[in-house]
């Protein structure tokens, strides 16, 4: 692992610059992502938490230009290795995605084709990229792939129907890193599984990553989960990025947090310990289509005044950690 | 076996299923054996991955589906085969509340009218009394305003506002025993906590006894008094919720609980595979067996009882003879 000050002189993977996403919809436009700004850096792995309808899944998409229907980038810009991918010819596109970012998306169970043997999935996206492999060269890399995903040789040759929900996602992630890309998006990759699967499919995560060296953006609600994975973590309420934390630092409750952050951990019952009491956020989820004034946080914030409801926070950083609170610093008063 | 202080008692539980797969007909036992009991005012949580059998449990016990073999009392009365009107009767004492919020409230009837069916059907109350009963239901749950909520329909409302109706309907009829399915497991993360924390003292005020179904060990600790760990259809340890965690004896146990994002411990899992569990009636031995790491020659050929080592401490497996 890096620290990041060495990380502070690499190039980085990704650059997200103050990006906005939103959906036209009848009732007016709904801000699904809102100035957000981010570097991702080479053999980083960082973890996004939110809840749902925080916008996660929207900005993973619009990193991948992937968005759809509705949803469109109406500010900021992502650029991938250097190159604005919104400036990128469909063909140009076409081309760099998969080689060099590649995502495993929350549906991956059902991601693969259910009429093609995974050996045929495996090949068509290296040939597609890389038309000048031969058949052979495309079936060893399958069988270098399946190995590295821990998969017997032998599942290439079965439709994706008569594999188990972790085999599928294992072909899946075998798929993301098929051509070698220097970034992974992994949205709620392990969410339909079952626990064991699921650790089994982190611990190869990281694993992989180790041999293999590419960044991870690793997109979940899960607290432990991406805690045991990623390095930094950003946590995101209504479309913005309210802090970015390491993931040490959740556990130890004199460290800085937003109190977004402190209210999600506290609601987590503690697998080792049944006497400390969770206690949920109160209120719901914001209305993204009426965002409260300032701070979208506040209504629900028990550390709110009269600053919060005039005057959006900005992340400001404390040490190593960024913050988007007005209250960060004197709330320590309040910690039991 | 009788005891007063048992409000629930599944004795050899046994639920089996006929399916049909590549033209033959087979049988599956998602339900094998299931002995516990379940005390006054007590939490049991089961705790399962998919296909352990967690579910088909939950329904044979509130009756939604009839065991095939073994029994279930509630309240001193045998209720394994009950039909009819007596199987109506036996809703007063038992309830349940189910995993999907959105899925168990009808999108046509007011909140209100959820409500009132329960209560009018078991308290035989009507007009302003049967008001009253609803908006103490409603005060019960925390869904206030009542007098706003009472006639919203469920798409006015968030999941967690659905799970509290649900909860309140469950409650209505003032039940002994709750069974729980997932309640928590479709929603957000910061509003589960406040779902749990309801039931929780749901349960204490009430004196309530529940059944919570859950695949997440640190919820079940949380909210269990005793932890039921189920696997291929049966009962793998069933112990104190702190015993379980902390001196889990079963080899699955160990498994879960390493497998449990948050635990301290970083060590890879045993490599095991990652099969589902073989449910056909055909299966000989233990269910576990072909992935447990510590198997023995029996395992295969011998199904494991569930023993006590020591009064409140139960593990079926031949580690532990």
């Amino acid at each position: 692992m890096q620290t990041s000050e060495t990380m502070e002189r690499q190039t980085p993977i990704l650059e997200v610059d103050h990006l906005t996403v939103v959906y036209e919809t009848a009732k007016g436009d709904v801000i699904a992502v809102r100035d957000v700004s981010f570097s991702l850096y080479p053999n980083e792995i960082m973890g996004l938490i939110g809840e749902s309808g925080s916008g996660k899944s929207t900005m993973a998409y619009a990193i991948l230009r992937m968005l759809k229907g509705a949803a469109r980038v109406v500010h900021g810009t992502v650029r991938i290795l250097g190159k604005d991918i919104y400036l990128l010819s469909p063909e140009e596109l076409r081309k760099f995605r998969w080689s060099h970012f590649s995502m495993v998306f929350q549906s991956a169970m059902n991601a693969l084709n259910p009429v093609m043997t995974v050996e045929a999935q495996v090949i068509d996206t290296l040939k597609s990229h890389r038309p000048h492999l031969t058949r052979l060269e495309a079936k060893e890399r399958a069988l270098e792939l399946c190995e590295l995903v821990r998969i017997d040789p032998r599942y290439l040759k079965s439709y994706p129907h008569e594999l188990s929900g972790g085999m599928r996602q294992r072909i899946v992630i075998a798929i993301a890193i098929a051509l070698e890309p220097s970034l992974v998006i992994m949205d709620e990759p392990t969410t339909a599984l079952d626990v064991v699967v699921q650790r089994s499919i982190m611990d190869q995560i990281r694993d992989i990553q180790m041999r293999v060296h590419f960044s991870i953006l690793f997109i979940s609600h899960d607290f432990s989960l991406v805690s045991e994975l990623a390095t930094r973590i950003a946590i995101m309420y209504a479309g913005q990025i309210v802090e970015f934390t390491d993931s040490h630092s959740l556990e130890d409750r004199m460290s800085l947090h937003h109190p977004y952050t402190e209210g999600l951990w506290n609601a987590i019952p503690k697998l080792a310990n049944r006497n400390i009491v969770i206690e949920g956020i109160p209120g719901g989820p914001p209305n993204l289509l009426k965002l409260p004034e300032g701070c979208s946080f506040h209504p629900r914030c028990r550390y709110k005044s009269e600053i919060c409801s005039a005057q959006t926070p900005e992340l400001k950083t404390y040490g190593t950690y960024e913050i988007a609170c007005h209250h960060v610093l004197d709330k320590e008063g309040h910690h039991d | 076996m009788i005891d007063e202080n048992h409000v629930l008692v599944a004795d050899q539980v046994v639920v089996r299923f006929s399916v049909a797969s590549n033209l033959k007909r087979n049988e599956i036992v998602p339900v094998r054996r299931v002995s516990f009991s379940l005390n006054k005012g007590e939490v049991l949580a089961i705790v399962g991955e998919s296909g352990s059998g967690k579910t088909t449990i939950g329904r044979a016990l509130v009756r939604l589906l009839e065991p095939n073999d073994g029994t279930i009392m509630l309240a001193g009365k045998d209720i394994t085969h009950v039909k009819g009107r007596s199987l109506h009767e036996q809703r007063k004492n038992i309830q349940m509340i189910f995993q999907d919020p959105y899925g168990s409230l009808n999108p046509v009837h007011t909140i209100a009218q959820h409500l009132a069916f329960p209560i009018k059907k078991f308290q035989k109350i009507k007009k302003a009394a049967l008001e009253e009963a609803i908006e103490e239901a409603l005060l019960l749950v925390g869904l206030t305003p009542v007098s706003e909520m009472k006639n919203k329909f469920p798409h006015e409302l968030s999941g967690g506002q659905r799970q509290r109706v649900a909860i309140a309907r469950a409650l209505a009829v003032r039940p002994k025993v709750v069974v729980a399915d997932e309640p928590i497991s479709m929603l957000d993360v910061s509003i589960r906590a406040e779902i749990l924390n309801l039931l929780k003292d749901l349960q204490k005020r009430l004196g309530i006894s529940f059944v919570y179904i859950t695949h997440d060990l640190a919820s079940a600790r949380y909210f269990g008094d005793r932890i039921a760990v189920m696997y291929g259809g049966q009962i793998m340890e069933l112990a104190p919720s702190d015993h379980l965690i902390h001196q889990p004896h079963h080899p699955y146990s160990k498994l879960l609980l390493a497998a449990t994002p948050g635990m301290k411990y970083m060590e890879k899992l045993p490599e095991t595979s990652n099969r589902a569990p073989n449910l056909l009636s055909t299966r000989k031995g233990c269910p576990f067996a072909e992935r447990c790491p510590a198997v023995l020659d029996i395992c295969s050929e011998q199904e494991p009882l569930l023993r006590s080592l020591d009064p409140i401490h139960h593990v079926a497996c031949h580690l532990y003879p």
